[in-house]
């Protein structure tokens, strides 16, 4: 196996299709022309209602060994994937490739689906028990992870053709308009679905809140959508919403934060500046505090990218930022501001950071703030799996985040609880150090050393600088020497760039 | 039976038990650390025929063997 441009031996070829080593970003030019979907017609008549999900599954022909794919915006509150994937279990359907967004939790009951024939593999983030029973060896071929924009990528380029597409609607009419806006298990925006609803040869919505065409307003359109499946309940929307999402009370995550806002406030802070938000502890503490800075300074941003929450909401509506782009709402708030605000624009995904496209949101962003399992002394960042070798998490937008920033700071402890964050080598590589510009820990911050203007930036700042490799001898002091995960040669998953290139691999875990 | 330490996260949870010597630990970090913890214990312990339970959270080395050393003073009676 060739060795890519992040020291990682990666297979040229998974589940019987060719893919390059990882080059180094924008290294791997795109080839070919877009892929499209089955030309169709619409059913006779004035609704495409269909009442039941084996019914539909029977109308699309699904058959066995097919590719359909799922949206994760009902998150660890969904419903939908579980009822669909046991109606095409007792239905006898086999060897299917499930492509969803990102399975959680919720999602557990499709782990004895590995083993008894009905699901092959999965392509998609496996957030908890499924990552776990993966790693153990449960599915039968290999895994494949990308970010949410290497997802947008594989479908457009036909790497990945997608037989049905089940799409989750909080709000739909009879005719197949869609929104996530509305309806008791409203979820914000729909951006996730939409490069699906485009490509793929069959599209399916199932929604428990069915309403008089035309539902409005419109995030998915009727054109693309073919029948519509009313169900009791596609969510729960305890686990579709995070509540009240809290700002970390911990005085070691609350100085990350700080330090990471006086990095901004150094390098990127002016009138027009744009960032990244996210809805971890950190990243809500950025935003905070990077808003009281910003009030207390006069600065208005021109826009947020999100992850919305309630603290980028406020932002807006006080006039802290023109413009928030939102490809996933975290709580009632940015629902709530998506459907009432014009400034409060759902991005379709394929506008968030696809490189193959003539240019996505991302590239537009001046400041990108990121979490990490863990960070090594070149940079390279794991999202992926913990430091026993555990696929636990998805990429989520971290490769195109920190690739586009003007300035990417990943804010971590430099440990958790017993384990070192700053290590020699991370267990995975999802995002390589050439986009990582600064990590940031309680103890102080390390700069990556090719961005000069950083450092200059940095000096005479109370922030601690270190060498990064300081940073980690520190941790280790501290937390001892790990052992390194008892893994076996088994590839049980590969992590791909954005690009669509090989960066690492998983290996099976031992029990 | 004396017992040290809590089971909150990073903290560890200690039990001294009369009886032969004898050693268990259990511990979420056992695939990174649990070599270490059981060389901790070994050698804090070392000579202590007793059944020595540890239940590990997460708990740095020097908390480890400071639950492990309250554990053997309540053991021996030195007081609380």
């Amino acid at each position: 196996m060739p060795i890519n441009a992040v020291g990682r031996e990666v297979p040229t070829e998974i589940n019987g299709q060719r893919f390059k080593p990882f080059a180094g970003d924008g290294k791997t030019p795109p080839e070919g022309r877009r892929a499209g979907s089955l030309i169709r017609m619409a059913p006779e008549g004035r609704s495409k209602v269909v009442n039941s999900l084996e019914e539909v599954i029977r109308k699309v022909g699904l058959e066995d060994g097919m590719t359909i794919s799922f949206h994760h915006h009902l998150r660890n509150g969904d419903f939908v994937v579980n009822m669909v994937m046991e109606t095409i279990r007792k239905m006898g359907i086999k060897d299917i490739r499930v492509f969803p967004t990102a399975l959680f939790p919720v999602h557990e009951p499709l782990v004895p689906m590995l083993s008894d024939g009905t699901i092959r593999r999965i392509e998609g983030s496996m957030n908890g028990p499924l990552g776990e029973a993966t790693s153990y060896g449960a599915m039968r071929e290999t895994a494949v992870l990308r970010s949410h924009s290497g997802r947008v990528r594989a479908v457009e380029s036909g790497e990945v053709h997608i037989d049905v597409a089940f799409i989750a609607a909080p709000t739909a009419d009879p005719y197949g308009n869609l929104n996530g806006v509305d309806g008791p298990s409203a979820c914000g925006p729909l951006a996730y679905a939409m490069v699906d609803a485009y490509h793929a040869d069959h599209t399916v919505a199932i929604t428990d809140h069915l309403v008089p065409y035309p539902a409005h307003p419109i995030s998915i359109f009727q054109h693309q959508i073919d029948y519509v499946v009313p169900v009791d309940k596609i969510g729960d929307p305890r686990g579709i919403m995070s509540g009240t999402l809290r700002i970390t009370t911990s005085p070691s995550r609350l100085k990350i934060a700080r330090y990471a806002v006086e990095v901004i406030e150094r390098v990127a802070l002016r009138d027009g500046f744009s960032f990244q938000a996210g809805a971890g502890g950190i990243s809500l503490a950025v935003t905070k505090f990077l808003g009281d800075l910003m009030r207390k300074k006069g600065i208005r941003a021109s826009f947020i990218n999100g992850g919305v929450t309630k603290y980028v909401v406020e932002m807006l509506h006080e006039g802290l930022v023109d413009v928030v782009f939102d490809g996933q709402a975290f709580d009632l708030d940015a629902v709530k501001s998506l459907k009432e605000d014009r400034n409060h624009i759902e991005t379709p995904l394929a506008m968030y950071g696809n490189p193959y496209s003539s240019g996505g949101i991302v590239n537009m962003l001046d400041v990108g703030v990121l979490g990490a399992t863990e960070v090594d002394i070149d940079f390279n960042v794991n999202v992926n799996t913990h430091s026993d070798g555990l696929l636990l998490h998805g990429i989520g937008g971290h490769q195109e985040v920190a690739a586009g920033s003007a300035l990417t700071i990943v804010t971590v402890p430099l440990y958790r609880y017993r384990v070192p964050v700053i290590r020699e080598r991370v267990t995975t590589v999802t995002t390589p150090g050439e986009v990582v510009d600064v990590v940031v820990t309680e103890h102080g911050i390390a700069i990556n050393p090719k961005r000069d203007d950083i450092i200059e930036a940095m000096r005479g700042s109370k922030v601690p600088v270190y060498d990064i490799q300081d940073l980690q001898k520190k941790a280790e002091r501290i937390c001892g020497k790990p052992q390194e995960p008892k893994t076996t040669d088994d590839i049980v998953a590969a992590i791909l760039w954005r690009d669509g290139t090989v960066i690492d691999v998983v290996y099976k875990v031992k029990k | 039976m004396v017992e040290a330490g809590t089971s909150e996260k990073g903290d560890m949870r200690v039990i001294i038990e009369e009886g032969p010597r004898e050693i268990v630990v259990k511990s979420k970090l056992e695939r990174i650390y649990g070599e270490a913890i059981r060389r901790t214990v070994e050698e804090v312990t070392a000579g202590l025929e007793a059944k020595i339970t540890v239940e590990d959270l997460g708990a740095l080395d020097w908390v480890i063997r400071a639950r492990l050393e309250a554990a053997l003073r309540k053991f021996r009676g030195e007081g609380e």
